[in-house]
């Protein structure tokens, strides 16, 4: 966040409401203080005027007492200082002058709660500035936080605050909307540019596998003839040459069907069956493996509708993953039940889990974590289920992982079709 | 003008002041560390502002003014002696504190010796102790006020409740700032009166003869009534208290750098010696001119006696200065109450700052709790609660138990190792100064002795 360099929205609300202060406690205390001013001073005057009169009839020694009730307003001054005059009677002449200091004094005394109430307003002022300051500030710095967090690719969603204006909740609100559609969109563009990659691939992998293809199939004939002829010192060798010629026309294969996948054969079958299946043929490996295997199909789920085959590879492929995520033994557990009009199936082990930054990469072909693993296997699978209208889910931890498959479910009446 | 417009001016003239310079209450880029430690880069200027316009509180100016005008040179000897030594033993902790990132003392604590407990049984005995030491700010102020303008305690109190929360809301940065204005209010206020005070008295000669002549007791450094053991005992006590206290040691923590730590203690020195000059002219000569004032509490009888001695501008001056002495104090004081209650005494609270929201809803909770904490000392210092000073001297020396041994004696914390001494010794002072009757400063050094006692105990073979 760039550090502020014009007046801050608090400084400039604390001018304002400072000055506003100000100005009414200013004149407030300066309207009492005139009036107060005008009303003693026309006061005195009447007792002045009262006294002059009544000391106009008087000796001077009995106007002398009726003076000092003057003193509160007005002082004695000297002959040559000018002021109200009053005489007695037998012609002695005193000078008033207005004493403003003490009107005033008595004044301010009489206003002071009002002026330390001005303080205080004054200071009351400045407060609610810094408070309203605060209450539009706050989520604005929450939005360039947050605004601040996307241009360095975090998404985050601002936090409603409790008990603001509507507005700023409207502002949160449309941030998090924009967020949030520009993750969807994220997510879309990434989707399509991995679809358009995985095509270009496809082509470029299904010519050099039909190239390879054929002359590997004219090595192993070859090979098989030459096995015959060998000494049996050499055939161990030849072995070695045929697993390597096998695993790589298995890569081939693997490469043609996932470019050039064949459209499934849509049927209905049972997923008990499919499960039942997988089961007995992975048995020996998680045997092996020392990994425990177990599946089960609710009670009622309905059949699946598919190419049994592909399915089938599909199963298989998640199965062998999974034995072997787990080196050091651990279970792996089918569970197929219905979902409305789809059936779910999972593929639960509890191996270490998948690294969230490999997690979107699984798919991709070629992507792979094994040495000896073609990264073929999981896009394959990708592709099948996509091919059936179906979508494939991932939840992985450090407790392990589940593969979850939804697939269409066969529409009624055609389980006997 | 009448002198009650001009005190109410003045006042006016303060108000704006701090609400300008004090800068802004919410900062634009503000986290945990900025608000309680100023990001650890507060400079030489602010440092020393806030550092002595701190240490400068309402009662010390007030208490140690009306003692010395009571008592004479004993006031020195038994409380501003005992101050300067907490200062001068202050550089020795420098370097152990800024080693740490802590941001409270007793976080600092808590960490150094491994105990969460340590933290949590400090930071509350921070809380209770500041609290009620800023009641005492809260009075002073508040008397000092109403005396002045003849209003009601709680008006003239709602006065320093507000200039308290306004500039405890921007954290650190802010009280920095603050305290900044305060310190020169201090200055130029005791500077005034005392030079005006000197000019009428004659010279500082001058007042020592006539005391010589009136009351010579008041030259000397011990009296009667204070023993000279006494006198050193709490001399010793207020020493250790200030060298321990937490709102001294989180300043020299909020430096910019090390060299600027030192060289606030250095300047420091220098300005607080200046300030004690003052007030020690401004009690011994205010005693020569007008001795006999006096009144049912130490404020109103400051209030009288330099209302009388003074001319109208330098009165205000000082008066000023006791009321920005009171300011900066409490202002400090809630900052560490309120860092104690919402970072210490919250489990949840880590060390680190999260994101900027959490940071966010973290000072908004310490924003409440500063009002929360203002609102129950402005309402404490409206009851005439007996002993008011003595509870702050209670604070103080529980703060010292707290801290004293961990930051200046301990060398080698062992783990998990001083919970149960300092508690012991908490106790132990609880017992003296209740059941005992000893005075709380009195009843510290064997409180510490046995903390002490308890964390290295001798008795023990070395492995």
């Amino acid at each position: 966040m760039r550090p502020p360099r014009t007046p801050s929205v608090e400084t400039r609300l604390k001018a304002i409401l400072t000055a506003i202060a100000i100005a009414l406690t200013g004149l407030t205390v300066g309207t009492a203080l005139t009036q107060g001013f005008m009303e003693r001073t026309a006061e005195a005057r009447l007792m002045l005027d009262t006294a002059r009169s009544a000391a106009s009839g008087l000796e001077a020694s009995q106007a002398e007492p009726l003076l000092e009730s003057l003193r509160p307003f007005w002082k004695e001054v000297p002959p040559d200082h000018g002021g109200e005059t009053v005489r007695s009677a037998d012609g002695r002449t005193w000078r008033f002058a207005l004493d403003r200091a003490r009107i005033w004094n008595a004044l301010v005394y009489r206003q002071r709660y009002v002026l330390v109430v001005g303080l205080i307003g004054l200071l009351v002022a400045v407060e609610l500035a810094v408070f309203l300051a605060y209450s539009l500030t706050r989520p604005m710095k929450l939005l360039a936080w947050g605004c601040e967090q996307m241009r360095t690719g975090r998404w985050v969603r601002l936090p409603s605050l409790s008990r603001t204006p509507y507005e700023i909740e409207a502002l949160n609100e449309a941030f998090n909307g924009m967020v949030e559609d520009l993750k969807r969109w994220q997510d879309f563009q990434k989707q399509a540019a991995r679809v358009e990659r995985l095509a270009a691939l496809g082509s470029v992998a299904a010519a050099v596998a039909h190239e390879v293809k054929n002359p590997l199939a004219s090595m192993r004939i070859h090979l098989d003839l030459l096995k015959g002829r060998l000494p049996e010192g050499e055939k161990e060798s030849v072995a070695i040459l045929g697993t390597e010629l096998d695993r790589l026309n298995q890569t081939v294969s693997q490469l043609l069907s996932y470019a050039r996948p064949r459209p499934p054969l849509f049927g209905p079958f049972e997923a008990r069956e499919l499960l039942g299946w997988i089961a007995s043929m992975t048995a020996t490996p998680c045997r092996l493996a020392g990994v425990m295997q177990s599946w089960s199909a609710e009670e009622g789920c309905p059949p699946l509708w598919g190419d049994e085959q592909q399915l089938k590879q599909v199963l298989l492929n998640l199965v062998l993953n999974a034995i072997g995520a787990q080196p050091d033994g651990g279970s792996v557990t089918l569970a197929a039940r219905g979902e409305g009009r789809f059936v779910s199936i999972s593929v639960a082990d509890k191996g270490p889990g998948i690294p969230p930054g490999l997690l979107e990469r699984i798919f991709d072909p070629f992507f792979t974590t094994r040495p000896e693993g073609t990264g073929l296997g999981l896009s394959i699978v990708h592709r099948i289920v996509e091919g059936h209208g179906g979508r494939i889910d991932v939840e992985t931890s450090e407790r392990g992982t589940v593969f979850t498959l939804a697939l269409p479910a066969a529409p009624l009446g055609k389980k006997e079709s | 003008m009448p002198v009650l417009l001009l005190q109410i001016l003045v006042f006016g003239a303060y108000t704006l002041a701090l609400v300008f310079l004090a800068g802004e209450a919410f900062n634009w880029k503000e986290d945990r560390r900025l608000f309680y430690v100023g990001g650890n880069r507060i400079t030489l200027v602010p440092m020393v502002g806030t550092f002595v316009a701190t240490w400068m509180s309402a009662a010390s100016v007030l208490g140690y003014t009306m003692w010395l005008y009571a008592d004479g040179y004993v006031a020195f000897t038994g409380s501003v002696n005992g101050w300067l030594i907490g200062l001068v033993l202050m550089p020795f902790i420098v370097r152990k504190l800024r080693v740490s990132r802590a941001l409270s003392l007793p976080q600092w604590l808590g960490e150094t010796f491994g105990d969460p407990r340590l933290r949590s049984l400090s930071a509350l005995a921070l809380l209770g102790a500041y609290t009620f030491y800023m009641v005492i700010q809260f009075r002073a102020f508040g008397t000092i006020v109403a005396s002045l303008l003849d209003i009601k305690i709680l008006v003239a109190s709602a006065l320093v409740y507000l200039f308290v929360l306004y500039t405890t809301f921007g954290g650190l940065p802010s009280v920095a700032r603050s305290d900044t204005l305060n310190l020169s209010l201090i200055v130029g206020g005791v500077t005034l009166a005392a030079a005006t005070l000197l000019g009428k008295a004659g010279s500082l000669g001058a007042v020592h003869a006539a005391l010589a002549e009136r009351a010579p007791g008041m030259l000397h450094p011990w009296t009667e009534g204070w023993s000279p053991l006494v006198t050193t005992l709490m001399m010793l006590s207020w020493g250790l208290g200030v060298a321990a206290n937490p709102q001294y040691a989180i300043r020299l923590l909020s430096a910019r750098t090390t060299r600027d730590a030192y060289n606030t203690l250095a300047l420091s020195s220098l300005i607080i010696g200046l300030i004690y000059a003052g007030l020690t002219v401004l009690g011994l000569s205010a005693f020569v001119l007008l001795p006999n004032v006096s009144a049912a509490s130490d404020e109103l009888a400051f209030t009288r006696l330099f209302s009388a001695v003074l001319p109208p501008v330098p009165a205000i001056g000082l008066f000023l200065a006791v009321l920005a002495a009171a300011v900066s104090t409490a202002n400090s004081q809630l900052l560490l109450a309120a860092c104690s209650l919402c970072y210490d005494l919250s489990p949840r609270e880590g060390r680190n700052r999260g994101d900027l929201v959490t940071e966010d809803r973290f000072l908004f909770r310490n924003r409440i709790a500063i009002a929360a904490i203002a609102t129950a000392t402005l309402i404490l210092s409206q009851f005439r609660m007996p002993g008011v000073l003595l509870i702050g001297r209670y604070s103080w020396t529980v703060v010292a138990i707290c801290f004293f041994l961990p930051l200046y004696v301990i060398r080698n914390p062992r783990p998990r190792g001083l919970f149960v001494p300092l508690s012991a010794a908490l106790l132990l002072h609880l017992f003296l100064t209740v059941f005992i009757r000893l005075l709380p400063e009195l009843a510290l050094l064997p409180a510490l002795a046995l903390e002490g006692l308890l964390y290295f105990r001798p008795w023990r073979k070395q492995p």
